[in-house]
């Protein structure tokens, strides 16, 4: 007769889980952080003022920055999340699956994060310079659509529940998103705008020179910072998932334990006499 | 096999319909309330705020075909409805196809109805030679509705604040039809640019067109387990 295996608690408890996060959380805020206020010196102390617009054309640099890595997000967060419907249910798919919903779940998040700067220091420039903190023009209407597409996306995601279905439904709109955002483009573009063109030179007001390269260093700088704000939230999603699997193989193990154990008597402890209540309880009076 | 088990599908949404007439009744009466605070809201008999009645129709067709589209998966959250057509033999794409057919049919409806009779509250009339593109515009713009509708509809019945949700992620997909369709009904009317009625057109066909591929396919790589 075989024993049954004895199930060591306590090396079940630990076994699963790399709490650890990776070295490069140390000494990459550091390097994001430098390249960051390195833009920033150069937004406010080297790039001169624009002759027409002034001082509050600077708000460009991080505004046009952002819009970059906003879109470039929402496609990361669309292609991911085709890629993981893609993937999902095929034998040995699975960590890749896996993979890419995370991807998707992170280049969501911090592309609605980037979508709100745009939409908040747009009108900050536009005031001044339009008249109006809000135009019914092409290129707004766009971002703010995308946002709310996205935003439904991540409230999807939070309100249908962190397992499997979640994940489905939310991914789902993630791919609608892709082809309706460009759908979207085609047709406000139709009603025509002035929105400035900064990357082919018509309006944007940035002249040769420090303008120029301030320009890139601080898109560069931005699109960094967005690529490490996704890495952090994609090793917080990997924690909660592998947290998750260690508290199921946990609940596994208990039970595994329990049905082991021969079955308890079914006698109930004998009850601990009571002190009699000051008010005297209703049976005392009868 | 798919042919058959769309055709039973819509065949069963059209007999309950039929017996309770709830979805169109609903639809109805909602497009016309719509229409009857819009004609307050914008005191509509001016001829300058007569401009705006396009609008009005598309706000009010977007507004009901979401009514129809929540009151139509309703029907299959209770009792595990909806898994039950996944497991039919036409699979997800069948349950797909005959939903998007029946919110078609449901919003068909409902624009014979409301359509005439808003025009009528703004005190508008169609020249013989708009209604072709009213027609089209209208057929085009429920036919990319109730694709994007039937799959978020679908997909979102059985989530939390799906009331919420759908609409959410609905409408910012449905404007470039929205838009189009206003100016297509512009053109209709009369008072639109002419020469763009070809483009806006052909931007709802590749819009349904793109959904046509699109939202069966997201709809069979979500709904099964």
């Amino acid at each position: 007769m075989n024993p049954a295996p004895v199930v060591d608690r306590p090396a079940m408890a630990t076994a699963p889980v790399p709490a650890r996060l990776p070295r490069c959380f140390v000494w990459l805020p550091l390097v994001v952080g430098a390249l960051l206020l390195a833009a920033l010196y150069c937004v406010f102390y080297v790039a001169p003022p624009e002759v027409t617009m002034g001082e509050v054309q600077r708000v460009f640099y991080f505004h046009v920055a952002s819009a970059f890595a906003g879109l470039l997000l929402f496609i990361t967060c669309s292609l991911a999340s085709v890629a993981f419907l893609v993937t999902r249910g095929r034998p040995g798919l699975g960590a890749l699956a896996r993979l890419n919903d995370r991807l998707a779940a992170s280049a969501g998040e911090i592309g609605v994060l980037f979508g709100v700067i745009v939409l908040v220091t747009g009108p900050i420039w536009a005031k001044p310079v339009w008249g109006a903190y809000w135009t019914w023009e092409p290129r707004l209407m766009l971002m703010l659509l995308t946002v709310f597409l996205f935003v439904g996306y991540l409230v999807l995601r939070a309100y249908a529940g962190g397992d499997d279905r979640g994940k489905r439904l939310s991914a789902g709109v993630a791919v609608v998103g892709g082809p309706a955002v460009y759908l979207v483009h085609v047709a406000v573009a139709k009603w025509g705008g002035n929105h400035p063109q900064v990357l082919t030179g018509q309006g944007g007001g940035l002249a040769p020179g420090p303008m120029q390269w301030t320009f890139a260093i601080s898109v560069a700088a931005t699109l960094v910072f967005a690529a490490y704000l996704v890495y952090t939230r994609f090793q917080h999603h990997r924690l909660v998932e592998d947290l998750e699997d260690a508290f199921l193989e946990l609940d596994d193990a208990d039970l595994n334990q329990t049905r082991r154990r021969a079955p308890r008597p079914r006698v109930r402890p004998p009850a601990p006499p009571t002190a009699p209540s000051p008010l005297g309880a209703p049976e005392d009076q009868a | 096999m798919v042919a058959r088990t769309i055709w039973l599908i819509l065949k069963k949404d059209l007999l309950v319909e039929l017996r309770t007439r709830e979805v169109l009744a609903t639809m109805t009466l909602f497009a016309l309330l719509v229409v009857v605070i819009f004609a307050f809201a914008f005191n509509i008999d001016t001829d300058a705020t007569r401009q705006i009645a396009p609008g009005i129709l598309w706000v009010t067709v977007v507004f009901s075909g979401n009514l129809g589209v929540s009151r139509v998966f309703e029907r299959e959250r209770d009792n595990g409805c909806m898994t039950g057509l996944l497991l039919t033999p036409g699979g997800p794409l069948a349950v797909f196809c005959a939903k998007a057919l029946g919110i078609l049919a449901f919003m068909a409806l409902m624009e014979l109805l409301v359509v005439p009779l808003a025009l009528m509250f703004a005190g508008l009339t169609v020249p013989l030679s708009g209604i072709g593109t009213l027609v089209l515009a209208l057929a085009l713009g429920s036919i990319g509705f109730a694709l994007v509708g039937t799959l978020f509809g679908a997909m979102l019945g059985e989530a939390r604040l799906r009331e919420l949700l759908v609409p959410l992620v609905v409408y910012p997909v449905v404007v470039p039809v929205l838009v189009a369709g206003v100016e297509l009904t512009a053109v209709a009317l009369g008072h639109g640019l002419a020469a763009e009625r070809t483009d806006w057109l052909l931007m709802m066909l590749g819009f349904d067109l793109v959904f046509v591929g699109v939202a069966p396919w997201v709809f069979t790589r979500v709904m099964v387990e």
